[in-house]
């Protein structure tokens, strides 16, 4: 078969196989871009919400509609919550994680490759209706005892839940972004008299900043777009949250209730594929901060 | 090979006529790697039966004039080849040359040993196999032939099933050069061969240079000029870019007559 | 300074009174090292203080995995055990009796979603790797890739729903949901295989191209072979994400298997015979999002069985992933 097949016909059917695979890819998620977005622009467009009830607006509410059949759909609690998730989840695993990737490449590089990393790529594992149903019923629990309020379900208790799955990913990549720094940093470094911590503190951490903080976006872009997890501990309450124990719902949460029960081109319908293109437009925000992130470490090495 | 070792050859192009054709042969070939001008109009040519060393300092265009020869240099995005190659008579320099049949019939041999993770057997089979050859009986007396080409047969002969890489250094470079021999080739391109191996490593593949030249165009590049001397009987010297003077080896490492080259040889740079 | 022989601390020890004997000391030399000395104590005292602070840490991540792993199994433990949970299908509406068809469903999808993913990220990879390593198509094809890997799986989910279940008329079904997961599953892959392909010295292939091979024939009798080991950890490790991923498949393949499958039909038009891949289905992680919220003891035996299964599911796709991917590097070095 291969004998008789000239090299460069065979040559020319790999590079179309192989391209075949990488044009359908990328014509699927061309696709994915234009109907999330023209799906979600439909609510502006052809029921006429307006931009400013959808961003601005308090009152979300699906099921009762207006007196000229609209529902309410201000979007504002649900954004709320979910940067408010985000931000905290970031704000709790951050100082671990980073902490933690530190402790396994500077201070026990052995222990750190051998015991430590198979452990939290076992975390990274672990299926996220698993952690959910952990937080329902340990968090939420402790959270019910703690403050004392009447479910447990809050902005808090998925922050900590978000905060346990996004840690395994802020500190792989930070375990990679400070073993890349080389070795000769932190010889020059400690040759000069600095103690391990200096180094650390002064050299290496300098040197991988780039990539540390494209390593706690890459953990952002996940909690914002985490659903069940969340969605087990939250409460689901589509109201705006007044505090951090208050019950509530994010953009994704409300999509997975919502998104069933409503007939394809409804009202209702169009403004959830509204929300799914938020997620959409914030996860492209946070891959060109990526890049900028990327770009702008690439400068200053030179 | 003897032969023309006894003929004392001064002057390369005056004899042109009175020798065999040459089986590769080049005119005025131009290097570019984006806008850096890698190589100026070099031209050679390479014989039968001939060892060929290219010699010069590092970056000098000696190994992208070897890349040259099989249009390897091709495989990189931003390098363009211009000028003439010709090979058995015609030019191979155009788009439209066959580039797997050609790379067939010019073997190359890389600085470092690159064995397949693949067995002894099939490190060998491999190509072959791919340029058409099924038969089994035919491969496997093959894969005997060549091992014993580059003198390897009678260490592997009873692990020919176990990993290539298991092998040490000068037994993988030498696998690499029966891997090369398996195809049959007219030319072989050495990289700086033995700039990886270990002294006595060289030596074997020192020998078997000699052996493989019969009725093969070598050409070699190295940086080692005692090795240059022991196994090549014509030298080419490059020089940031440009190939400055060829000629007999004997000629070129005893009697210079461009000053770069004297200067390279006593050692005033490297 | 002296309890610091073992770090390199001792080294700025050696140092420091050279320093001082050379540096141009405009106050009295002798301040100046007692200066010195106070500096060197306190970043001693503060390294100490920071590997302290660290240790906690990592404890505190250490303490939280193994706490989780060990609570679900010793949760699920006792429902595992019992007979019928695995082989049993469930009971009023998944609150009651086993996770059989569950199951079966968690690993006809994972498979359906491999035998479409890997071909595709095989190729993608390889073209990108191989075929077209810069230029402009490669970085097209990268911002892609990285698109689709930073989307929530939600927003996948929908656009299964859109496309596949609405758009094509799968309704709620396997195939819809293992589409779904393939583009869950695309991007994690074609990144594994991307990194193994280009893991192999460029040596290989130069020795190929120089023997007058095509690149088709380089990729598939050497560079394959040589990055098999990573693409075998890479494709396994990718399996343990599909097998218990939920969000995408709630509006896809559905949330309900069908009450009673027939695993020896195969009539694959048939709503009943198992191997249709147009029947809808409900994985695991599907069935313990649906029941979690189930106040009766029997149906939180069921989800903590459920999550105890998933989980060790999941582990042994990790412990597969390694031993398999050691196991091939050892057999392609011929150690």
């Amino acid at each position: 078969m291969a004998q008789t097949m000239p090299k460069r016909r065979l040559e020319i059917i790999g590079l179309s196989v192989t391209g075949a695979c990488v044009a359908l890819v990328t014509l699927v998620v061309v696709a994915l871009i234009v109907m999330v977005a023209g799906k979600g622009l439909s609510a502006f467009l052809k029921d006429g919400v307006s931009p400013l009830e959808f961003f601005a607006g308090t009152k979300w509410d699906l099921q009762n509609t207006r007196e000229n059949g609209m529902p309410y759909v201000g979007a504002l609690p649900l954004i709320v919550t979910s940067f408010a998730v985000m931000a905290l989840s970031t704000l709790f695993a951050l100082p671990i994680a980073i902490g933690s990737a530190i402790y396994a490449v500077e201070i026990k590089p052995e222990f750190g490759r051998r015991v430590f990393q198979p452990m939290v790529e076992l975390l990274v594992g672990i299926p996220s209706v698993v952690f959910g149903l952990i937080g329902f019923h340990v968090v939420v629990a402790f959270m019910k005892i703690a403050f004392d309020t009447a479910t447990g379900l809050g902005i808090l208790p998925g922050a900590i839940v978000l905060a346990v799955m996004i840690l395994p990913t802020i500190t792989t990549f930070s375990i990679d972004a400070l073993r890349s720094v080389p070795d000769s940093y932190r010889q020059g470094s400690l040759a000069l008299g600095c103690t391990r911590w200096q180094t650390i503190w002064h050299v290496t951490l300098h040197a991988a900043k780039p990539s540390l903080i494209t390593a706690t976006i890459l953990g952002m872009t996940r909690a914002f777009g985490e659903t069940l997890a969340v969605r087990m501990v939250i409460g689901g309450i589509e109201l705006m949250p007044s505090g951090l124990l208050d019950a509530a719902s994010t953009i994704t949460t409300t999509l997975t209730t919502s998104m069933a029960v409503y007939a394809d081109g409804s009202p209702q319908s169009d403004i959830l594929w509204s929300l799914g293109l938020l997620l959409m437009g914030m996860s492209l925000v946070f891959i060109l901060l990526i890049h900028f992130v990327g770009r702008k470490g690439a400068r200053e090495r030179g | 090979m003897i032969a023309t070792m006894e003929q004392p050859v001064t002057a390369p192009d005056a004899r042109e006529s009175d020798l065999e054709e040459p089986v590769l042969r080049t005119k005025d070939v131009n290097v570019w790697y984006g806008d850096h001008h890698a190589l100026e109009d070099t031209s050679l040519n390479f014989r039968k039966g001939e060892i060929t060393a290219l010699i010069g300092p590092s970056g000098c265009g000696k190994s992208t004039y070897l890349r040259c020869l099989n249009l390897m240099n091709r495989e990189i995005k931003s390098c363009q080849i211009t000028g003439e190659i010709y090979y058995r008579g015609h030019d191979i320099n155009t788009p439209e040359e066959d580039l797997y049949e050609l790379r067939k019939s010019i073997g190359m041999v890389f600085q470092q040993p690159n064995p397949f993770p693949k067995s002894i057997y099939e490190n060998i089979a491999f190509a072959p196999r791919c340029h058409g050859q099924r038969d089994k009986a035919a491969l496997d007396e093959l894969v005997e032939e060549s091992l014993r080409g580059a003198a390897l047969w009678d260490e592997v002969k009873d692990k020919l099933n176990k990993s290539a890489q298991a092998l040490s250094g000068g037994q993988q470079q030498r696998l690499c050069i029966a891997r090369a021999l398996a195809l049959k080739p007219d030319v072989i391109l050495l990289d700086e061969p033995c700039s990886a191996l270990d002294p006595i490593s060289t030596l074997a593949i020192e020998e078997l240079m000699q052996s493989i030249a019969t009725g093969r165009a070598i050409i070699i590049v190295t940086h080692n000029m005692e090795q240059a001397t022991r196994v090549s009987n014509r030298t080419a010297f490059f020089y940031m870019g440009e190939m400055i003077e060829t000629g007999e080896t004997e000629q070129i490492f005893n009697a210079p007559k461009s000053q770069r080259l004297n200067d390279y040889l006593s050692g005033r740079f490297s | 300074m002296a309890e610091s022989t073992d770090s390199p601390t001792v080294m700025g020890g050696d140092i420091d009174p050279a320093i001082t004997s050379a540096g141009p000391s405009v106050v009295d030399p002798r301040s100046d090292a007692a200066r010195r000395a106070a500096l060197r104590r306190r970043a001693v005292t503060q390294d100490k203080v920071a590997t302290g602070v660290l240790t906690v840490i990592i404890g505190l991540v250490l303490l939280i995995v193994v706490a989780m792993v060990g609570y679900i199994l010793v949760e699920g433990a006792s429902t595992l055990m019992q007979p019928g949970f695995l082989t049993e299908r469930s009971r009023a509406n998944g609150t009651a009796g086993g996770v059989a068809y569950q199951l079966f469903d968690s690993f006809y999808l994972l498979l359906l979603t491999l035998i479409i993913s890997v071909p595709i990220s095989l190729g993608g990879a390889v073209f990108m790797v191989e075929y077209a390593p810069d230029g402009p198509v490669k970085r097209i094809a990268s911002t892609a890739v990285e698109t689709l890997s930073s989307l929530p799986s939600i927003v996948v989910g929908m656009f299964g729903f859109l496309v596949f279940s609405v758009g094509f008329g799968w309704k709620y079904s396997i195939i819809s949901g293992a589409v779904a997961l393939t583009m869950f599953n695309i991007p994690i892959l074609v990144r594994a295989i991307q990194q193994a392909l280009e893991d192999v010295p460029q040596s290989q292939r130069d020795a190929c191209l120089a023997m007058g091979l095509t690149r088709w024939e380089a990729t598939v009798h050497v560079l394959v072979p040589s990055a098999m080991s990573a693409i075998v950890t890479g494709v396994v490790l990718s399996a343990g994400r599909v097998f218990g991923e939920a969000a995408a498949l709630l509006f896809t393949s559905g949330m309900s298997s069908p009450v009673r499958l027939n695993f020896l039909s195969l009539d694959f038009s048939s709503p009943s015979c198992a191997w249709n891949i147009f029947r809808p289905g409900e994985s695991l992680a599907v069935h313990i999002y649906k029941i979690y919220g189930e106040g009766s003891p029997e149906a939180q035996q069921v989800v903590w069985g459920a999550a105890a299964l998933l989980m060790i599911c999941v582990l042994i796709f990790n412990v597969a992933a390694r031993l398999a991917g050691r196991a091939l590097s050892r057999k392609v070095t011929g150690e």
